[in-house]
């Protein structure tokens, strides 16, 4: 097990450097250069010759990565050229807004989607379950920003009960907090839980059909027991999968989220960096998001082994 | 588990014994033909937008600007009085122009890729797939955004770079029905002919490895034009005066509250075409790929 962990640690410290490499090699070729940006256009061209000296930018592609790699396995990610801040605690800081929408997102998407999931397969061919696939349908149909926008303009906007946008402090307003993550929260789990539901339906329906299903309720053991005790705990293998993946897809649609809702977290971050062609900013962020969806995978092939005892990682 | 070959749909013999061909299994299915007849009037509306349309779609009415639907103008107007429905329907071209093309590179760098790897196997396999893993461990829209802020936007980039990032999944599925397909006898038979490889790969695996890839593919179309609305939404895509249903949104949004109908039309417009796409998808998955799992990724 430690050697299975550590295994795959490795492999992903191996996936973050060659991510590491692509982002420098794109945000290389990026149209104009930090002394520029720093400065702007109009500056004699001496004075931009001398910080692009001093911020070492005439030096060869492959000493300007060494040094921005040092850099980034000390734990210094540079500084923001924008807003002129070291870069980490400002990716520490939004990051810890985000991931407090994708935590309770994700937990809700499981939880929603699985019930839902059950629900279906129990309910094979009847309404309930038509009504959970035109239900999962509709949110697979629709772009995360357009189920915002409709969100803000039913709930908020008509009938003013939630804020729209923006954000505040969970330590400082836990009530603000929650009133602001509802819709956000809301949306993201719409369009997440459809992939649980309908994977959970047909892994539960796989798993009624088994003997050891029938040999359960043969021995007249409680309907509720066969479906949670027996069933349940085997269908939802595949589910661990899919909700990692959807941490995958989670992080995509937070990016546009946050961009409706107007929230200050790791994917507005990101936008506002590319649109600024702030380059620290978005090989930092670029990096950390790598980073935690490796970290998600991780959690879930765990998740497994604690889930089905039959699974073993081999040494290595 | 019971199952015999009758159980699965593709494989239902007909009452005369002969397998019936797969187009006419295909039409047979209500999902396959509501879905199909959606793309099909979007095609059409697509190709023959600048007839429909009542007003030029870049025409400004400053005195009819933000009125509700009515009857000259049928989805109302935007805050500089452009006829939303014109709109629509020029954004109804993009937008599905986008999908589709998308859809076309991605199956163009995936499917040879797939079939290479597949076939050669070994090290240069493995080598690949992890790579492929790497990519594909990356949120599309993310990866999407870092390729486009090499440059400036556009709706070709955008269509070029959502393939791209669909690429992997689609090399993924080609390569495992590759490595199942070589092992068979007509595969193995025409290597002992001493057939050359291209003719063994295009030849003989290929032909007989469509069916999941065009499934997958049908999947990634409605992934590629949500991904693309997403990165139009937040302005990586179509540029004005070009438009498509995600600029649209995104232009709505400060008139919201007051004139929703900017915004729900051609949300509407995009719930329709992702929902006939889903329904073709999901059709076509059971009629030719009966047994295939959950498969996808945004």
């Amino acid at each position: 097990m430690t050697g299975f962990v550590a295994r795959r640690l490795l492999y992903i410290l191996i996936a973050l450097w060659v991510i590491s490499l692509i982002v420098f090699s794109i945000t290389q070729i990026l149209p104009g250069n930090v002394a520029i940006m720093i400065l702007g256009e109009h500056k004699e061209p001496e004075i931009l010759r001398a910080l692009e000296t001093k911020l070492g930018l005439n030096d060869p592609a492959q000493v300007q990565y060494m040094r921005w790699f040092g850099g980034v396995l000390r734990g210094d990610f540079g500084s923001s050229i924008v807003m002129d801040r070291p870069v980490l605690p400002l990716l520490w800081e939004r990051l810890q807004r985000s991931a407090g929408v994708a935590i309770v997102s994700l937990l809700l998407t499981a939880f929603i989607g699985i019930v839902l999931g059950v629900v279906a397969a129990v309910r094979d061919n009847r309404f309930a379950d038509h009504f959970v696939s035109v239900v999962s349908f509709l949110g697979i149909s629709v772009p995360e920003f357009f189920w915002g926008i409709v969100l803000i303009l039913l709930v908020a906007g008509h009938f003013e009960l939630l804020p729209t946008s923006g954000y505040v402090e969970l330590a400082k307003d836990p009530v603000g907090w929650m009133k602001h993550m509802v819709l956000p929260v809301a949306t993201l789990t719409f369009t997440l839980m459809a992939h649980v539901s309908r994977l959970t339906r047909s892994s539960m329906l796989d798993v009624l059909r088994t003997q050891y299903v029938r040999a359960a309720r043969a021995r007249g053991l409680p309907e509720r027991s066969v479906l949670y005790k027996h069933a349940l705990r085997n269908a939802l293998l595949p589910t661990i999968t899919v909700l990692a993946i959807s941490f995958g897809w989670l992080m995509g649609g937070i990016v546009v989220v946050e961009a409706v809702f107007a929230i200050p977290g790791l994917g507005g971050l990101f936008v506002f960096a590319i649109q600024q062609r702030d380059i620290p900013l978005i090989q930092g962020s670029i990096i950390l998001i790598a980073a935690s969806f490796a970290l998600a995978n991780l959690a879930a092939d765990l998740l497994y082994t604690y889930l089905d005892p039959r699974i073993r990682y081999a040494p290595a | 588990m019971m199952s015999t070959l009758a159980d699965i749909p593709g494989n239902v013999p007909s009452r005369s014994g002969r397998r019936r061909p797969t187009w006419r299994l295909a039409l047979e299915r209500p999902t396959v033909v509501i879905g199909g007849l959606t793309v099909m009037a979007l095609i059409i509306i697509a190709i023959f937008a600048p007839w429909l349309v009542n007003f030029p779609h870049d025409k400004f009415h400053i005195v009819d600007r933000l009125l509700p639907p009515n009857p000259r103008y049928w989805f109302g107007t935007d805050e500089f009085g452009r006829d939303v429905y014109s709109r629509v329907l020029i954004g109804t071209r993009l937008s599905l122009l986008i999908g589709l093309a998308a859809t076309a590179v991605c199956m163009l760098i995936g499917t040879p890729l797939g079939l290479l790897v597949g076939y050669l196997g070994g090290k240069i396999d493995e080598f690949t797939m992890r790579a492929l893993d790497i990519i594909m461990s990356f949120p599309s829209i993310v990866f999407g955004m870092l390729i486009l802020s090499i440059t400036t936007p556009s709706a070709t980039k955008t269509a070029v770079v959502v393939g791209i990032v669909y690429a992997p999944a689609i090399a993924r599925i080609t390569r495992s029905v590759t490595l199942s397909i070589k092992e068979e006898e007509y595969a193995l038979a025409a290597r002992a002919r001493g057939e050359s490889h291209t003719y063994i790969i295009f030849g003989e695996i290929l032909p007989n490895a469509w069916p999941p890839i065009i499934v997958e593919a049908s999947l990634r179309l409605t992934f590629a034009i949500l991904v693309a609305a997403s990165l139009s939404f937040l302005g990586f895509g179509a540029q004005p005066p070009d438009t498509d249903w995600g600029l649209m949104i995104a232009d709505a949004r400060p008139f919201m509250a007051g004139s929703p109908w900017i915004a729900l039309f051609p949300g509407l417009a995009m719930c329709l075409t992702v929902f006939g796409c889903n329904l073709l998808g999901d059709g076509l998955r059971d009629v030719l790929d009966p047994r295939a799992g959950f498969s996808g990724g945004r």
